[in-house]
């Protein structure tokens, strides 16, 4: 359940003192990393308040933001005296502590579960969140950021997203999902990334053209907590 | 049960492993793949690990490839076997992971793009591109004096111990060290030097440095 920053209450003491809840999230839900953060709090169930953090004057350069993340980057989050950044950290965090909510099985019930899981979240993090956040940016978010496009960096990454789909379209040929017959973390993982080249650029043939990565993206984009993430950015543009 | 690992010794994702491996004291055997003669991509090696990189482990049924994420496996299930890789509490593992993804994602990259132009390239007789070097050692001063900074609060990465979020930092380091010049990086900053000299100086990775006969 979201939290959201605008409160449709008129109760004027509700209004003078909102609702805390423990869990914060701190970035734009724009963010490919903030948005994953959001996908997983959604699987879990896990009420959160989402606090906006402005990257187009510069607020997560802020020396407040950065006690937060020193790194200077979106997502921060917190949930109570835990303070924690990188997006992908704070999902195992999530499922780890609230591993009694809503999606029990997203990071697997059992050790062997979770290593497969762990390998695809790396397999993400390692060769698919490379060449497709460059495409990210330069095909969704530099157009409108009226930056010019790299065609040889386009050119370069889309070969390397092709090559690493190729890996994904035998795997999902033999596995529902990629770390096994159940959705989980390692494929929540790709639902930002993925979201934006289908969506938002003229690359969504790379996911859409192929038999098993389409149909993989098909079932976990439907997904209702993808779905509620997909409006939170629309509301926020 | 000895663990198959398949890769180089000498190549900074499995040393991440048999570091692992090693803290732990799993008893494990190396099976040396060619990078040289493209092992790594052909046919069979490609149905261990499809993307064509090393690691890849065996052990028993279990088959498993990502060097960070064969270290979170053995780091838990000898949780209570040798040093204590993960913390001790649901918080305390996050900040671990914290600190493991920080390795992989803001400092991995930057080292291993400098080590290919100025150690790799070199060593097959071509041209490394200096500039790219050059680009990617002032983002790693940033990022060192971000490290500089939090271990002055802090003797190890996530706390007062030694973790899996140092010792996935341990490879690339070396490589920064010994092979690509860059020594400057951790010499000039008194908490990351301490630290470095920490880390390195355990008996897990000096008995790996000696497997790897530099």
């Amino acid at each position: 359940m979201v939290e959201s920053v605008t409160r449709r209450s008129t109760d004027r003491q509700d209004q003078k003192f909102p609702m805390a809840t423990p869990v914060k999230v701190y970035g734009p839900p724009m963010s490919t990393a903030v948005s994953r953060v959001l996908a997983c709090l959604l699987e879990k169930d896990v009420q959160f308040q989402l606090i906006p953090v402005n990257m187009f004057k510069g607020e997560h350069k802020s020396p407040d933001f950065l006690k937060i993340q020193p790194f200077g980057q979106v997502p921060a989050f917190q949930d109570e005296s835990t303070s924690l950044f990188e997006s992908r950290s704070i999902c195992r965090y999530l499922c780890e502590k609230y591993a009694e909510k809503g999606n029990t099985g997203l990071y697997g019930t059992n050790p062997l579960a979770k290593a497969s899981i762990d390998q695809w979240l790396e397999a993400e993090g390692q060769s698919f969140n490379p060449p497709s956040s460059v495409l990210v940016f330069q095909l969704a978010f530099a157009p409108r950021m009226k930056i010019k496009q790299d065609q040889a960096v386009i050119n370069e990454n889309e070969q390397k997203l092709a090559k690493v789909l190729e890996v994904y379209e035998k795997r999902l040929g033999e596995s529902r999902f990629l770390a096994g017959d159940e959705f989980s973390l390692a494929d929540l993982s790709h639902l930002p990334n993925t979201h934006y080249l289908v969506n938002a650029s003229d690359r969504g043939e790379l996911f859409t053209f192929k038999k098993n990565v389409g149909r993989w993206w098909g079932e976990i984009s439907s997904r209702d907590s993808w779905k509620k993430v997909v409006e939170m950015q629309k509301q926020t543009t | 049960m000895v663990v198959k690992v398949h890769g180089s010794v000498r190549a900074a994702c499995p040393q991440r492993v048999l570091a692992c491996l090693l803290e732990k004291d799993v008893e494990f055997e190396i099976f040396h793949v060619d990078l040289d003669a493209g092992e790594h991509k052909r046919p069979e090696f490609l149905l261990r690990q499809p993307f064509g990189q090393i690691p890849a482990v065996e052990d028993g049924d279990l088959k498993l490839f990502e060097s960070r994420a064969i270290i979170r496996y053995y780091a838990a299930k000898y949780v209570d076997r040798g040093p204590n890789l993960l913390g001790n509490s649901l918080e305390e593992r996050a900040v671990v992971d914290q600190w493991l993804e920080v390795e992989a994602h803001n400092f991995n990259d930057l080292v291993k793009t400098l080590v290919f132009q100025i150690v790799i390239l070199p060593r097959m007789g071509e041209h490394g591109d200096l500039a790219l070097a050059q680009k990617c050692e002032q983002q790693l001063e940033k990022v060192f004096d971000i490290y500089e900074q939090h271990l002055s609060k802090s003797s190890y990465l996530a706390g007062d111990s030694f973790t899996l979020a140092d010792l996935s930092h341990l490879p690339a380091i070396r490589y920064l060290v010994n092979d690509a010049g860059m020594g400057h990086l951790v010499s000039e900053r008194k908490h990351v030097n301490a630290w470095w000299e920490d880390i390195s100086n355990r008996s897990a990775w000096k008995k790996l440095m000696e497997l790897s006969k530099y």
